[in-house]
């Protein structure tokens, strides 16, 4: 028999996720959907992978199956655009560290805002605490 | 007989841990945060706990995604501060208890946890910012951890993440594991990540205070509360990666129904995540 309540329930969260703009429910066919271009991206954690990488990174990105568009969006560093093509931020986050750039850079290109901007965008939430 | 003394909660953001490592504490940014760390330094010194069980979950150190253990135990005699891309924190490496996991891990399967075990693990940021938040100095310097520890994991990365409820139910699991060990050891519980906080896509830098206020008021009021709330309501009150907060609940499983919160810091921002922490005991 199927129990509606555990299909509704998975829809729900699913459904929901999908709902807010701008988010990339990471969930398995997002997995599924690039994994070179994350795996890639974790290698990133063993500094003589880093070195050979920023030798060569289209070469470096062959090696590992990214296809032509995945790796112009690694050497153009295009956020937004590895988001949206399946790469997990926590993955994709490691060629911030090859740049020597933080989350915040990481945040505003997503946002397509200035630095500037976005740390403003991010100071306004105080106004939203009130204890 | 082994205890679960007590409960510290706190947000992991790696730029917290590059503020101690480059001794930034004291810059305008960062100061009011790490003022407001003082007293939960001084509640942990106080518990003097024999182990930390450390609840956080990996973000791309020992775990990929060609296989992600939904929850997992180190079971060690060592962890050392993993590289995740910018090379490994300066810390010393922690001491772990493998008498104590191995009993976890043979307890918890026993109740139905089928946790993953891990014999050698790094750790990082998720693990490392908060110890060195709760036992390292004002700065957050560190000579040697006073304590031992027990890394759990919990996928916070790949969807389906585990239910509230599951982790809530874990925490409980892991109080009875304890309470079930013979030898006298003060065990203090550690829950980590979150405050409201969203990394990825166009609705990074999204942040609601008034979900965490809430979050943490029900922590200590009513967290069956909290285990009702389905996932995709924790991202949608909380952002895609603020859905960490379900590692709060482990935490709160692990006390007595009813608490005492003897110190509480919320602050926005940290970067990119409102930072919060939480300190507790069992009423």
């Amino acid at each position: 028999m199927v129990d509606h309540d555990i299909a509704a329930k998975i829809e729900y969260d699913k459904a929901t996720a999908r709902s807010l703009q701008g988010t990339y429910l990471f969930d398995g066919a997002r997995a599924n959907k690039n994994y070179p271009l994350n795996k890639m991206c974790m290698s990133l954690t063993k500094p003589e992978n880093r070195t050979e990488f920023s030798a060569d990174e289209t070469a470096y990105c062959q090696k590992f199956g990214l296809d032509a568009d995945s790796t112009l969006l690694v050497t153009s560093r295009d956020w937004i655009g590895m988001v949206r093509a399946g790469g997990n931020i926590y993955y994709v986050f490691k060629l911030a560290a090859i740049d020597h750039v933080s989350m915040q850079h990481v945040g505003a290109q997503q946002n397509s805002m200035s630095l500037e901007q976005f740390r403003a965008k991010l100071n306004s939430h105080k106004e939203l605490d009130h204890g | 007989m082994a205890e679960i003394i007590g409960a510290v909660t706190t947000s992991h953001v790696p730029s917290i841990g590059i503020a101690m490592d480059q001794g930034l504490t004291q810059d305008g940014y960062w100061k009011p945060l790490f003022d407001g760390y003082l007293p939960a330094k001084d509640f942990v010194k106080k518990l003097a706990p024999d182990v930390t069980i450390v609840v956080y979950n990996d973000h791309g150190l020992e775990v990929f995604l060609d296989r992600v253990p939904t929850f997992g135990i180190g079971a060690a005699a060592e962890y050392r501060s993993g590289d995740e891309g910018w090379g490994p924190r300066p810390i010393p490496s922690f001491k772990g208890d493998p008498e104590l996991s191995w009993h976890l891990i043979e307890h918890l399967v026993a109740q139905e946890f089928d946790v993953t075990m891990f014999q050698e693990m790094g750790v990082d940021h998720g693990f490392s910012v908060p110890m060195s938040i709760m036992f390292g100095g004002p700065a957050g310097e560190i000579e040697e951890w006073p304590t031992k520890v027990v890394p759990v994991t919990v996928n916070t990365i790949q969807f389906p993440l585990p239910q509230p409820a599951r982790c809530f139910k874990l925490g409980q699991a892991i109080r009875k594991a304890v309470d079930a060990y013979p030898k006298d050891t003060r065990v203090l519980i550690m829950g980590t990540g979150g405050m409201s906080h969203q990394l990825q896509g166009e609705r990074a830098g999204f942040m609601q205070p008034p979900f965490d206020r809430e979050f943490l008021k029900n922590f200590v009021d009513d967290p069956i509360a909290l285990t009702k709330i389905p996932l995709g309501d924790y991202m949608k009150g909380a952002g895609h990666e603020g859905a960490e907060l379900i590692m709060w609940l482990v935490a709160r499983g692990a006390l007595n129904p009813e608490v005492k919160e003897v110190y509480q810091h919320y602050h926005v921002s940290a970067s990119l995540t409102a930072a919060g922490l939480g300190c507790y005991l069992n009423a």
